[in-house]
């Protein structure tokens, strides 16, 4: 086992809630952490009677959440100055990206709870790309809520073997983002060839 | 086909197939874990919830070095003195204390102690049968 997921695994069994709402608080914010290794231990640790299933959901939950807007009010307040600064804002292709999120607001911040850093990175997206805070906190409690209680019911039911598929559900993350991001990309070069399609027509 | 169209297309490319490489990764992944007859696939959300893994003498090799001694004795249900006694243990801050951690103060081999660790909890199991 990586020496990190036994590091996290210690943490979490000497301050259990309080470890769980500081990893989840933290990964959510930026911070590349085995979340899904984590849960499913924990998911196990609820069948071995040493977490509670629904104090380690609100726990994991409402630090989520509350990373989430954190970045998504950093971005609010200053993704306009970062994205000037670095001169974002002269690259056509950020400029598609944010209108891909303005499009597709709802599913992008729901998917990306699944898919590991892609949802800090869509947090602060959103952000910047002025999403309406209703929308964002509605589908981002969706998706972290569906995430949480899928991984710990898996760890619940894997048991004792929960380590045997830490693999399989890295794995299964990793299809997630290469999924969004193949979406991403073909929004954008679909967006890219209707724009010139039609700078053609007008200038016929 | 100017440059971006061309990049964007190339990127798409190179993302499908590592898209195929981790879908055949996981796919023999899974049947690793298929392997394990012990889980059974079809069961209710009501039951998943109330599932209790208890463990027995034939899983102390899952004992490692990130278990706490408290998190031991919960799970193979050992009195909460029953490590303490077996390795004279006089620390204050057992049983809240990894096993590596332990070691690691006690200037122990950690595989070594370990191992200690699991024969001690498979006799006293094996006795209490």
């Amino acid at each position: 086992m990586a020496s990190i997921v036994s590091f996290l695994l210690s943490f979490l069994l000497l301050y259990k809630y309080a470890a769980l709402f500081i990893i989840s608080f933290l990964a959510a914010i930026i911070v590349p952490l085995p979340v899904t290794e984590v849960m499913l231990g924990i998911g196990a640790f609820v069948g071995q009677g040493y977490f509670n299933f629904w104090g380690s959901l609100a726990a994991a939950q409402i630090a989520n959440v509350l990373g989430d807007l954190a970045d998504y009010a950093f971005a609010r307040r200053y993704g306009s100055g970062i994205v000037h600064k670095v001169r974002l804002d002269r690259s056509r292709f950020f400029a598609k990206i944010e209108q891909e999120m303005q499009t597709h607001a709802r599913s992008t911040i729901f998917i990306t709870r699944f898919a590991g850093e892609l949802g800090p990175l869509v947090n602060f997206l959103s952000g910047a790309a002025d999403i309406p805070i209703k929308k964002f906190l509605i589908f981002d409690f969706a998706g972290n809520l569906a995430y949480y209680v899928g991984i710990l019911l898996i760890g619940l039911w894997a048991g004792n073997y929960w380590e045997n598929f830490s693999e399989l559900m890295s794995l299964l993350v990793s299809i997630f983002v290469v999924l969004v991001i193949i979406k991403w990309l073909w929004h954008i070069y679909r967006r890219f060839k209707n724009n010139r399609k039609e700078r053609n027509r007008i200038a016929v | 086909m100017n440059q971006t169209d061309r990049h964007i297309k190339i990127v798409l490319i190179l993302l499908v197939l590592i898209l195929l490489l981790l879908v055949m990764t996981f796919i023999k992944e899974y049947e690793g874990v298929k392997k394990l007859e012990t889980l059974s696939p079809h069961e209710t959300f009501a039951n998943i919830l109330n599932r209790r893994s208890p463990f027995t003498a034939n899983d102390v090799q899952l004992i490692q070095g990130w278990m706490t001694f408290d998190y031991v004795n919960k799970i193979f249900g050992l009195p909460s003195n029953d490590l303490e006694t077996s390795f004279d243990i006089t620390d204050a801050s057992y049983p809240r204390e990894t096993l590596a951690r332990y070691a690691e103060r006690h200037h122990m081999n950690t595989a070594v102690f370990i191992d200690e660790v699991q024969n001690a909890v498979r006799e006293f199991l094996t006795k209490a049968q």
